[in-house]
């Protein structure tokens, strides 16, 4: 998300309200595991959002990630890629303290944090939410592992310094919280230009095989 | 029986409706939000309301605690939700819900809920 293609002009995306009506819910369905996978492994209750979906041009794609509660505060951002039927990248974005609040629900008692919360974090929110995005819609999806894109930085200063991608591209960003803790999240995924007319396709073939 | 349908999603709701057994097709409200749920209920005239927990604004949580046990005592609410956590159906029920469908909602699954709380 944070790096761009070179090349040819890309067609801007199109996502028609019907489809991104669809698309919300699918997603909605999906979270909605992640967010039970993380609510059984921490045994807590998670609050997520209804997702948000935009097609935006790469060069203002931050903005939408961003959001006005992300946008100057310190956070930790982890990026996930997936390939095979659908291809795209997630990102989940982390209060800096997640690791502390972890460690605290875990019964952990270790001083130094390392990077390896936060990737277990998006391993499981982006995994469990983009796989069941992909089998609602009948795909098989692979993820490469989890990178951290930086840690406990301020976000809008961190991604000033990245390259945009080129094209119009569909975000879709989910919200969560753990019930009556400051742990605050968002994962947010992005299908590139040349996906979008495919996510389009096999949003209709699930809506006329759902209503005919 | 006047059925309401509160979930900001249209798909939700056309996934719902073709849920919905035929004798409550007949006269079936739609709420595409929170506040507009609790609008058309306070007009009155519904007897079974199915609601969403996720929701912008205000969530079917917040709805359920709006509506009240006096309310709820004589509207059936039954919430039908994407979130699968094992808590999300007790804290429902602990507000008033009557009972709890897992999205996608299914025909099958409608109809036993339905005759769970004795309206079918």
């Amino acid at each position: 998300m944070g790096t761009s293609g070179e090349g040819a002009a890309l067609p801007a995306a199109h996502l028609a309200p019907d489809a991104q009506d669809a698309l919300g819910e699918i997603v909605n369905i999906g979270m909605g595991r992640a967010a039970a996978a993380l609510a059984q492994s921490l045994s807590v209750f998670v609050r997520m959002s209804p997702p948000t979906i935009r097609v935006v041009n790469g060069h203002s794609q931050w903005d939408v990630v961003l959001g006005n509660r992300w946008r100057d505060r310190d956070v930790t951002v982890a990026r996930q890629g997936f390939f095979g039927d659908l291809k795209g990248e997630a990102l989940a974005l982390f209060d800096p303290d997640v690791a502390a609040t972890m460690n605290d629900l875990l019964g952990i008692r270790s001083g130094a944090v390392g990077p390896e919360v936060p990737l277990e974090l998006a391993n499981l929110l982006i995994g469990t939410c983009v796989g069941g995005v992909a089998a609602q819609l009948s795909q098989k999806i692979g993820f490469y592992p989890p990178a951290i894109l930086f840690q406990n930085r301020e976000l809008a200063a961190a991604v000033a310094g990245l390259r945009q991608r080129r094209g119009d591209i569909v975000l879709v960003a989910v919200d969560f919280n753990v019930d009556a803790r400051h742990f605050l999240g968002r994962v947010v995924f992005a299908f590139a230009p040349e996906e979008t007319a495919r996510l389009e396709r096999l949003i209709a073939t699930f809506l006329t095989e759902a209503f005919g | 029986m006047r059925v309401l349908i509160v979930d900001d999603s249209s798909t939700a709701r056309r996934f719902l409706k073709k849920a919905l057994p035929a004798p409550f097709l007949a006269d079936v409200v739609e709420a595409d939000g929170a506040r507009r749920g609790l609008e058309i209920c306070g007009e009155g005239g519904i007897d079974l309301m199915f609601l969403d927990l996720t929701m912008p604004e205000m969530d079917g949580y917040e709805v359920l605690a709006a509506l009240g046990g006096v309310r709820l005592a004589t509207l059936p609410v039954i919430v039908v939700s994407g979130d699968v956590q094992t808590q999300a159906p007790e804290k429902a029920k602990a507000l008033g819900a009557r009972a709890f469908i897992k999205k996608p909602a299914s025909k099958e699954q409608v109809e036993v809920v339905l005759r769970e709380i004795g309206v079918l």
